[in-house]
């Protein structure tokens, strides 16, 4: 096991490199001038060369690339070009509210994914299975920013309930906390639940077959213990499996949910700043997402490692 | 039965498809808002962009069936205008990026070793970037066009089609008769196109329909956020791009309730098309619904 993790935490070294590397030649290779952005087009050619040095922008691609490298391992991810400030301070800034909302959908869209699944699982073929797997597949087909403005028409707009967007901060009125979270929340939850549903779902049919379970009916357990204790059990190792598949469409969904409902998390923050060529932040956001899922998915694996030895010993690939 | 067993294997493909509820649903979907899509201009008696500042922001009328815009455009006409380019976007991205994942899937699996070590490393790298975030950031950068979104949408999406390609001739590549191929003479490139690829063809096929389905999304979600399809070229995404500002989301909701509902129609119409194929492909996998 020790050596696995060895392994699994040094291959994420040469990967970052590369990933660094793709995002930041990414982002040069584009056209177009940062530093036009911030000046007027009449400015004298001093006052432009004066900006392009504050910036870094002198220097031969390569050096700038390390330059960039070797600030980044000091935890300097540079200076955003429309405001200044550190580009790290301003994503931190911003994770918290994206945090709260991809922890919460999900906490949600396991709860209830699992759930259905199960529910499923347990009748495989009848009316309510299938038309939860229709209905799954409509949700996977609606565009999440149009069941976002629809949900803001309904609840916000001709209901007046709940809030159009925005974000109040943790420290204030808990319940107009909530409220602002609720819409945002239900749609990714909504989307994120849809896979897991369907991976429960097949397993808890594939485990309902096995003699085991049998076993324990003709024991005379109820089929209602048989299921829930047993069955489920070996049925949810894997939905950390899907845990990744998630996670990626969760932070695609991210971005487009906060600007709709004007969240001022990461997603909202990579807009902007794509809107204002601020390609320090572009980067720096793209570089933190990137870090955050490669974590997240050696986690995973790492999870998966201990609870599946076939993994840790090469077995499976 | 006999002439569905004599008939073409397109035709007989298209008569299982039809034998399946949700394929028949997404058959009669798909092919009513293609030949709608396609037939607008004989169909519809505006122009695509004929403004009439004096009809602007109308309700749906037995005149403007899904209302009008803020020039007074008919939107009944431009929701299957931009159909066109929002279909032609999302197959022309699929094909794209089928052409790259398999490519790089075939070869990957078939010579093994350090090739197929670095492609998996990059295809895990990618991986970790949903293509929306890729494609979005390029796309602003480069304020490329309509071309350039379809190449971007097609290359950033490759990894669905790789590892399905790779995982399959890695499969088949073990089957006796490639091996008997090998053992005949036949040269590295014949037995991929000839041999090891026809037999992968059918799950390739259920693959790039729910791509496409993917890729409309994309592309709605894109041009929704202002990088897409721009305008005045509509698509499904860029006519719901105005539904941002609030005014417009409350007081006329035409604007956004018909490509939104025209995206989504379409989208179930495809995936349901895809999931049929794939009870037909794969037939011990699935469930019929």
């Amino acid at each position: 096991m020790r050596r696995y993790i060895i392994n699994r935490v040094l291959i994420m070294v040469p990967t970052l490199f590369v990933l660094s590397f793709i995002v930041f030649m990414l982002l040069y290779l584009a056209p177009g001038d940062p530093v036009m952005a911030l000046i007027t087009p009449d400015a004298p050619k001093e006052a432009i060369e004066l900006m392009r040095q504050k910036f870094g922008l002198n220097v031969p691609v390569h050096q700038r690339y390390f330059n960039w490298l070797l600030e980044l391992l000091k935890g300097n991810l540079g200076f955003s070009y429309s405001t200044g400030r550190p580009v790290l301070e301003m994503i931190l800034v911003r994770l918290p509210a994206t945090f709260e909302l991809m922890g919460f959908s999900i906490l949600f869209s396991t709860i209830i994914g699992v759930w259905l699944g199960l529910y499923m699982g347990m009748r495989p073929n009848s009316l309510a299975d299938r038309s939860l797997l229709v209905t799954s597949m409509v949700i996977l087909s609606v565009p999440q920013f149009f069941i976002s403005l629809a949900l803001i028409y309904v609840f916000s707009i001709k209901l007046g309930w709940l809030p159009v967007g925005g974000r109040t901060p943790l420290s204030g009125a808990t319940l107009e906390h909530l409220k602002h979270l609720l819409l945002p929340c239900s749609v990714l939850t909504l989307t994120m639940l849809v896979d897991l549903m369907r991976y429960t779902r097949a397993n808890v049919i594939a485990e309902a077959g096995k003699p085991y379970v049998r076993t324990a009916i003709a024991k005379g357990l109820t089929e209602e213990r048989v299921y829930l204790v047993h069955v489920f059990r070996n049925a949810s190792i894997p939905v950390i499996v899907v845990l990744i598949l998630r996670l990626v469409r969760l932070v695609g969904g991210v971005v487009v949910v906060e600007s709709v409902f004007s969240w001022p998390g990461m997603g909202t923050l990579l807009v902007n700043a794509i809107n204002n060529r601020d390609y320090p932040v572009v980067l720096g956001v793209l570089f933190i997402t990137g870090v955050a899922v490669l974590i997240a998915s050696l986690l995973i694996d790492l999870v998966t490692a201990l609870v599946n030895p076939k993994v840790r010993l090469g077995f499976e690939r | 039965m006999d002439t569905i067993a004599s008939a073409p294997q397109s035709l007989r493909m298209l008569y299982q498809i039809w034998r399946l509820r949700t394929g028949r649903i997404g058959l009669i979907i798909v092919v009513t808002v293609l030949v709608l899509s396609i037939l607008v201009p004989i169909l519809s008696s505006y122009e695509i962009d004929a403004v009439d500042l004096s009809r602007s922001y109308k309700p749906p009328t037995t005149r403007n069936w899904f209302g009008t815009d803020e020039l007074g455009r008919d939107l009944f006409t431009r929701v299957f205008y931009a159909g066109r380019i929002s279909i032609l976007v999302g197959v022309s991205g699929t094909l794209v990026s089928v052409l790259l994942g398999l490519f790089l899937g075939s070869i990957s699996a078939y010579f093994e070793g350090l090739l197929d070590a670095i492609l998996l490393k990059i295809h895990e790298i990618q991986y970790c970037f949903p293509p929306i975030i890729l494609v979005l950031t390029v796309m602003a950068i480069i304020r490329g066009g309509t071309l350039a979104l379809i190449l971007l949408m097609g290359l950033f999406s490759w990894p669905t089609t790789y590892r399905l390609t790779r995982n399959l001739v890695l499969a088949v590549k073990r089957e006796p008769f490639v091996e008997a191929g090998r053992l005949m003479g036949n040269n590295a490139f014949k037995l991929l196109f000839k041999h090891i690829l026809p037999n992968i063809i059918p799950s390739l096929i259920v693959n790039a329909t729910l791509l496409v389905a993917d890729l409309i999304l994309l592309e709605a979600a894109l041009s929704f956020l202002g990088v897409g399809v721009a305008p005045p070229t509509p698509s499904w995404g860029n006519m719901l791009n105005v539904a941002r500002n609030i005014y417009v989301l409350s007081r006329m909701w035409w604007i956004w309730l018909f490509p939104g509902l025209m995206i989504a129609t379409f989208v179930v119409g495809i995936t349901f098309l895809g999931e049929a194929l794939d009870a037909i492909v794969n037939p011990h996998s699935k469930t019929e619904y």
